[in-house]
């Protein structure tokens, strides 16, 4: 039990190795886009937005094991997620920006980082389950109380399904 | 009798059927050992074997190991995308050594141009092939050759020379075991060679001094020949082992000096997927 409970550890840093890794991608993104598509205001301050509330979210270990605040981490990420997608959309309607270089590379590193965040949470979520199996099933719930080990919140994928419908695009 | 025969036949043949039209593309559950798998029978027995010849010879240089996997489409693998794919093929087959995560997965998709192509590398390689130069050089370098009529085969040896060009030799030499020591003559020769030394170094001692006590400086030497003959005699032999030499995390763990206990949980770190952490770019 207690190697599962390092191997959820380790999967969640990944994670938030993973999501830290996004939100730098995304002060350069933001510059590249004010180069080409100035005006187009709205989009660029809600990914600056959504960017800064999650940097001002303290991401420590102990965040994991605590539902509020993972469930709250989860929906700022959601949120910085979904100001990106709608960024990128926009930027379908300026060729001159897509051509650009520097544009290809961060939207290439976003795409790949994006993959990245999406194999990480879902080993962080096999983890957690493998160790919460293990926590609730008898004998081995017997050791857990005995060395306070508690079941792990997890990510709530129902949840996700709901907030990353990309909202319809008005013109 | 003969009805039932009959049916028998009939639910067979309907069964077999069935199972044909939606067949999946089933892999082996280890690394083959041939480094490309040509499920969408897009190259010619020749090609096959220059470019799986190419690929050990820079897995043999590098100890990097590229894999190279054609499907005919994604439908036919039963997974929803590319990245699904190469992932599934990452986690299966986890190339490249477990300390090193120095694998890395390329699948191209399609029988006709326009071909789809998705690279992953593990984390190892991500450093020097990061997303941003692997879109790139998809984009720009490997695609107009494959796309081209007839070059598909040219496509993919483009794209290999251009990553072997682009990861340098970040690996080269670092933690792989001398070659040269795999010839049992050559082994023996030098066995001999430092029993004779031995000998040699204990004759003089004696015969420079007989009431110093003096430590043997050929206890060490031996030791480290010791220590070094056991980690080459647990390499399996590269020529007919039947699973592959190149899935260096079963066998590392023998011929590892450090003798580490967890090398059946694939090492310290969580990822079970050799290093890969998903990231690559493509389609």
């Amino acid at each position: 039990m207690q190697t599962q409970d390092e191997k959820a550890d380790a999967a969640w840093s990944e994670v938030l190795n993973q999501y830290q890794r996004r939100a730098d991608l995304v002060p350069n993104l933001v510059n590249v886009v004010k180069g080409y598509a100035s005006h187009e205001k709205d989009v660029l301050t809600q990914v600056t937005e959504a960017r800064a509330k999650v940097g001002s979210i303290q991401m420590t270990p102990e965040f994991a094991s605590n539902a509020q605040a993972l469930a709250k981490f989860q929906s700022a990420q959601s949120e910085l997620g979904n100001a990106l997608s709608r960024l990128m959309m926009v930027t379908e309607n300026y060729p001159q920006l897509k051509a650009d270089g520097l544009f290809r590379d961060l939207q290439a590193q976003i795409e790949g980082t994006e993959n990245r965040i999406s194999v990480a949470r879902n080993r962080y979520i096999a983890a957690v389950k493998d160790y919460n199996v293990t926590v609730r099933s008898f004998p081995s719930n017997l050791t857990a109380k005995v060395f306070g080990l508690q079941l792990r919140p997890n990510f709530t994928v129902a949840n996700e399904q709901a907030i990353s419908a990309p909202p319809a695009v008005k013109f | 009798m003969k009805k039932i025969l009959k049916a028998l036949a009939l639910c067979f043949l309907v069964l077999v059927g069935t199972s044909i039209a939606q067949a999946k593309i089933s892999i082996p559950d280890q690394l083959p050992h041939e480094l490309v798998s040509d499920y969408a029978g897009m190259l010619t027995v020749g090609q096959k074997a220059e470019l799986n010849a190419k690929l050990r010879a820079y897995y043999d240089k590098t100890t990097n190991v590229f894999v190279v996997v054609t499907i005919p489409s994604i439908e036919e693998t039963g997974e929803a995308t590319l990245q699904d794919w190469n992932m599934k093929l990452a986690d299966t087959w986890k190339p490249g050594s477990a300390e090193k995560s120095n694998g890395l997965i390329m699948t191209i998709s399609g029988k006709v141009p326009p071909f789809k192509v998705r690279i992953n590398p593990g984390r190892g390689l991500t450093g020097s092939l990061t997303d941003a130069y692997l879109k790139r050089m998809i984009e720009d370098t490997m695609k107009p050759v494959l796309n081209a009529p007839t070059n598909y085969y040219q496509g993919i040896n483009v794209a290999v020379d251009a990553m072997a060009a682009q990861v340098g030799d970040e690996f080269t030499h670092e933690s792989k075991p001398s070659k040269s020591l795999n010839d049992g003559w050559v082994l023996l020769a030098l066995f001999c060679g430092f029993w004779l030394l031995v000998f040699m170094v204990l004759g003089f001692g004696v015969v420079m001094s007989k009431s110093n006590a003096r430590a043997k400086p050929s206890d060490n030497t031996y030791n480290r020949t010791n220590s070094g003959y056991r980690g080459q005699s647990n390499r399996p032999s590269k020529s007919n082992s039947e699973t592959t030499n190149y899935v260096p995390s079963a066998w590392s763990s023998n011929n590892d000096t450090s003798d580490s206990g967890d090398s059946d949980s694939g090492s310290s770190s969580f990822d079970s997927g050799g290093g890969f952490d998903g990231g690559g770019a493509g389609d």
